[in-house]
């Protein structure tokens, strides 16, 4: 809804202006693309080409020529000397050497801005690409600028025009899109005068081709009506983007109206030149905006037609239309309510030159009764030219086709028997019902035939019962003879009534089984979907698209999940569908320029099979490879399944690959995050003495505060806590490195626990004073067979742990008890906050600390005192403590029997 | 203006260190051990400054500092063993006047003490010369000297010089100047002040590779290291 938002720019044109504006596409690194356009050759479309490499080689830009043709003109070969060259690639076609265009060459050297003349040249057939222009399309997607040249009569669109008043046949086009997506359309405009003099003065074709070239296109009526051509058509170009650029910023244009062009698309040659007039008049209208609509009516179609239908229905993609097509059994509704869909404003139809049939079916025809029912819509009436060299001079009809004798044998058979049985049930029944009676057995049969025979013969058939039924029941019998005149006039009804309810079940049959059809792909992808979405991995996203292909298809089939880049180092394919090094390599293209390849493209059409890459969001991320033998063509349905299957699955993996990267991000992030606290604990715990002995001696070089006796002295303790407190932390780094290292040599002595212990709480007076400690040791405790060093060091660690994680003036509990012989167990209780219920062994794990903010530490303590008394085969294991805070017991080693 | 002092630190070793310093060079300490405590007795106390540790047992000292700044006005000195770049510009984007990470020499403390109560001191109002070294700006006419030969400045470079002096001895972050200078919305243009920075230096330092003025605190921002002499 334009009208509640006006100064909103329309997605559409944002998304347009995004594909052209040069900033952006310096972002999504596509190469730059400059067209010089000319209205025919020798205007100096090279020449200006090459003086533009020129001006960017003196910028110091990195220019190759790739190829240039020079046509032996002494200027521009004199320019093109200048340039740096690629060596061009000789091809061997018929035993003839082509020099051509060295495409992988160009995409390996990788130059800024590449020269590659005569856009609309054709490869020399077992290139690559068929055409240049893809392969400048290559170059662009390598993110390499290109310059490039062409004549008006090359553009599709102009095609036939040119050839109409011309009367020269254009084989060579370039597609309307490829103009569109252009950064730059630069015209060389020369006046038709001056391009004749140079003519003749053989500075265009060397003098032999010169006369042969001038007599068939250099006349001074043609040049004058291409010249037309060409700045009108970058009139178009120049406008359109002036009009992009004034929507896109948000001003209002009063003076137009929206125009929207649609034009049906028969399943024949005349649509061609329906189809280019349309975009002709869409772009001139300012905003080349056009559907094409095809409707399904349900009649059969021959292989020439549907030939003709696939053709156009390219050139629809290629001139940069959409494409919309409908099942209805009457055309004229569904073109009319694709146009309504779609806010059409104008429908674009031919002008029929119909035979004798069509005149009689005039008030039928497609155009008058659009005429009578579109409405508010303009109809716009084109005279369809005739297709030069096209084979078949029928016009599209929709009236039935009678006479359609593509019909297997059996039906025949049937047939026959079906006119038999009703002949000896009508002759059985005469008697009964009467003659005209019969009639209606016969009319019940025709419209059983209808239902169950195909329609061409169905036609014959209703005429053999007709005659069957005047010939062996109507008086007088056994003569096609008929006297009484209602007679004449029963068989003349019967005669249409047959006819018209044949025909009508027959069409009915047939969208049924069309419908039927088109509800089954609707079914089959509904159901891709469902299941693609399901797939939990690529694997089975894999297993669930060959499965698909296989039921709907039952061709061979592969697909291939990973980047161009995985492409080229492993071939891990999956499918029944065996690809070689040769189809690889197809596959590998489709994959890196993200469209589809292989037979019945443009892109190595020669392949055996055809490739349809998965893209989402501009990256591929597999690729579909069908089978096709030899004869089999890859039909619409084909396609469309193909492409709605990759699309599906992109969509799919994709969505994958963004949950591992969020997993795998988030796990990066907590180890980021552990890493930082751990770093932060750690420096805090060096840092903070290292600033008492730094500051305490800085200040004691500070005159003013080394005066008094008291300030040294208390300095002088700062310095010696924070030296002690410095060398815990240097203790623990070395302990824990012993531990880890597996360096700890325990010397297992035979100890008296109470004695150990005794010593270790003298030595630790100062750091338990806030503490009372209980300690509860049995006299006949039996000694311990253990390391001195470590169980003391041991001990330490559990005894200051609980000291500092309890509050001062609680107590702390010593107990020992030899339950079991052979093992003393010694358990040191705080009342403090306790450990993590659940999770009491985390307390071991290194750097773990209980509260980081409140109490400072490494988080070793724990550990190492593990680490020793494991180290001299004993344990230690952590639990809360019944009534609140933790208990740490050591069970230690007896001294053996 | 009082002589107290409120030092937040949760460990036993810096309060006496900087309790011992402190008090030699006449200030009167208060003890906070957490930012609770910080708060309450920088209301309780109103020293003529704060020094902070960023490492608390209860909160976040930045946000500590963000809470004393919504009432409290006189300067304060983060301490802390973060020594990141982000820390100290978050820290100074925060409110926090001067930044020392540990370990620290006593002695430049107590020096960059002394710069923050200065520029915090209500005759920078009447400052109307400045001289240091070889540079004399005078701030009524808007001259600037170099050995007493007058340079030109355009009117930013002498707005950024201005602000400089100012805040004389203080790390400065890039936001507080260009918010400064030229308004919130250049905040983030740190190349705009490194290039009015790199033409001021070449006016009025001696060697404006080697500057004597203006340091760099790399990451951070700028400090100007000229002090009054008048």
């Amino acid at each position: 809804m334009r009208n509640q938002d006006e100064s909103r720019p329309d997605p559409n044109l944002l998304l347009r202006a995004l594909r052209s504006d040069p900033n952006q596409r310096k972002n999504s690194k596509r190469g730059h693309l400059k067209i010089f356009l000319g209205m025919s050759a020798g205007v100096g479309k090279t020449y200006a080409m090459l003086r533009a490499a020129h001006e960017l080689k003196s910028e110091g830009i990195d220019v190759l020529i790739g190829i240039v043709e020079t046509h032996g003109r002494k200027d521009t070969d004199a320019l093109a000397e200048g340039l740096p060259t690629l060596p061009r690639r000789i091809f061997d076609y018929r035993g003839k050497s082509l020099p051509e265009l060295d495409l992988d060459g160009l995409l390996l050297r990788k130059p800024k801005v590449a020269l590659i003349d005569e856009l609309a040249h054709s490869n020399v057939p077992g290139s690559r690409n068929e055409k240049r222009f893809q392969d400048v399309a290559e170059l662009l997607l390598a993110g390499i600028d290109v310059l490039t040249t062409v004549n008006v009569q090359h553009i599709d669109s102009r095609k036939s025009v040119v050839e109409e008043f011309t009367g020269v046949r254009i084989h060579e086009t370039v597609p309307d899109i490829f103009f569109d997506e252009a950064d730059e359309v630069i015209l060389i405009d020369l006046d038709p005068d001056e391009l004749l003099k140079r003519l003749d003065a053989g500075q265009i074709y060397k003098a032999d081709k010169k006369k042969a070239a001038k007599e068939n296109f250099f006349s001074r009526v043609n040049l004058t009506a291409l010249r037309e051509m060409a700045l009108r058509f970058t009139a178009g170009q120049v406008e359109r983007d002036l009009l992009d650029e004034k929507e896109l910023h948000g001003s209002k244009l009063t003076m137009r109206l929206s125009h929207k062009f649609l034009v049906a698309v028969f399943a024949s040659p005349y649509s061609e030149s329906l189809l280019r007039w349309t975009k002709q008049m869409a772009e001139s209208s300012g905003q080349g905006n056009w559907i094409a609509a095809y409707v399904d009516d349900g009649s059969p179609l021959s292989d020439t037609e549907k030939g003709y239908l696939e053709s156009n229905f390219n050139l629809v993609r290629s001139l940069g239309g959409t494409l919309v097509a409908t099942t209805d059994l009457d055309p004229v509704n569904g073109l009319l309510r694709i146009a309504r869909q779609n806010n059409v404003s104008q429908i674009v139809v031919g002008k029929s030159k119909r035979n004798w049939f069509g005149a009689l079916s005039q008030l039928r025809s497609v155009t008058a009764r659009l005429l009578r029912e579109s409405g508010d819509l303009d109809i716009c009436i084109v005279s369809s030219a005739q297709k030069p060299g096209a084979k078949t001079s029928k016009t599209p009809s929709y009236s039935s086709n009678p006479l359609n004798v593509n019909v297997p044998f059996e039906e025949w058979v049937w047939a026959m028997i079906g006119l038999l049985v009703t002949w000896f049930v009508g002759e059985f029944l005469e008697p009964l019902i009467g003659y005209q009676s019969v009639g209606i057995l016969f009319l019940l049969l025709v419209f059983l035939a209808a239902v169950f025979l195909s329609r061409g013969i169905v036609f014959l058939f209703a005429a053999a019962a007709a005659l069957t039924w005047n010939f062996f029941f109507i008086p007088p019998k056994f003569t096609f003879h008929v006297t009484e005149p209602e007679d004449a006039i029963l068989l003349l009804m019967y005669f249409f009534v047959s006819l018209i309810m044949g025909s009508i079940t027959n069409k009915l049959r047939t969208i049924g089984i069309r419908i039927q059809e088109r509800d089954q792909s609707t079914t089959l992808l509904y159901r891709a979907t469902r299941e693609l979405s399901a797939a939990q991995n690529p694997k089975e996203v894999a297993e669930t698209i060959l499965k698909i292909l296989d039921e709907s298809l039952g061709i061979p089939s592969s697909v291939f999940l990973g980047s161009a880049a995985s492409a080229s180092q492993s071939r891990n394919y999956q499918g029944n569908f065996n690809i070689d090094d040769k189809e690889w390599a197809v596959a590998t293209w489709a994959l890196t320029s993200r469209q589809n390849a292989g037979k019945g493209t443009d892109t190595l059409g020669h392949a055996k099979g055809y490739y349809v890459p998965m893209v989402a969001d501009g990256t591929a991320v597999g690729v579909i490879a069908l089978c096709l033998d030899p004869t089999h063509k890859v039909s619409r349905e084909v396609k469309v399944m193909c492409e709605a299957l990759s699309q599906q699955a992109a969509t799919v993996l994709q969505r994958e690959n963004f949950r591992q990267r969020s997993v795998e991000v988030e796990i990066l992030q907590k180890t980021q995050k552990l890493y930082s606290a751990l770093f932060d604990s750690v420096s805090h715990e060096l840092k903070t003495p290292l600033t008492g002995i730094e500051g305490a001696a800085s200040a004691l070089l500070d005159q003013v505060t080394s005066k008094s006796e008291e300030s040294r002295r208390e300095l002088s303790l700062i310095i010696l806590e924070s030296s002690r407190r410095l060398t815990r932390v240097v203790d623990h780094f070395i302990d824990m490195s012993r531990v880890e290292s597996g360096f700890l040599k325990p010397r297992v002595e035979i100890q008296d626990l109470p004695e150990v212990f005794w010593a270790l709480a003298n030595d630790m007076k100062t750091e338990l004073q806030n503490h009372t400690l209980t300690v509860l040791l049995p006299d006949q405790l039996p000694p311990v067979f253990a390391d001195y060093g470590l169980l003391q060091g041991a001990i330490r660690n559990v005894l200051s742990n609980a000291a500092k994680y309890s509050l001062p003036g609680t107590s702390i509990e010593v107990t020992a008890a030899s339950e079991e012989a052979g093992h003393i167990e010694l358990t040191i209780r705080d009342f403090g906050p306790g450990l993590p219920v659940g999770n009491t062994d985390s307390v071991f794990d290194k750097f773990y600390r209980l509260e980081p903010e409140k109490i400072g530490g490494l988080g070793l303590g724990l550990a190492i005192a593990r680490g020793f008394i494991e180290a001299q085969g004993g344990q230690l294991l952590a639990s809360n403590a019944p009534g609140g805070g933790a208990a740490f017991t050591f069970v230690l080693r007896g001294v053996p029997q | 203006m009082n002589d107290r002092v409120v030092v937040v630190d949760d460990e036993n070793s810096n309060q006496r260190l900087l309790k011992v310093c402190l008090s030699s060079h006449g200030y009167e300490v208060v003890s906070a051990i957490t930012g609770h405590d910080a708060l309450v007795l920088t209301a309780q106390w109103q020293p003529c400054f704060v020094l902070l540790d960023l490492g608390l047992p209860d909160m976040d000292g930045i946000e500590v500092l963000k809470r004393l700044r919504e009432w409290y006005e006189n300067p304060i000195l983060i301490l802390s063993v973060r020594s990141d770049e982000e820390q100290i510009v978050a820290g100074l984007d925060a409110g926090a006047n001067d930044y020392v990470t540990k370990p620290f020499n006593t002695s430049e403390l107590l020096a960059r003490i002394r710069a923050s109560l200065r520029s915090q001191s209500p005759q920078k109002e009447a400052v109307k010369d400045f001289q240091a070294s070889h540079l004399r700006v005078d701030f009524i006419t808007r001259q600037v000297f170099v050995k007493e030969q007058e340079i030109k400045l355009t009117a930013i470079q002498y707005e950024v010089l201005r602000y400089f002096i100012q805040h004389a001895g203080r790390t400065i972050t890039h936001k507080q100047i260009l918010k400064a200078v030229w308004g919130p919305n250049a905040a983030h243009q740190n190349q705009y002040l490194r290039v009015y920075v790199n033409q001021l230096r070449q006016k009025i330092e001696e060697n404006s590779t080697r500057p004597t003025l203006l340091i760099t605190e790399s990451g951070v921002g700028y400090r100007f290291c000229g002090k009054s002499d008048s």
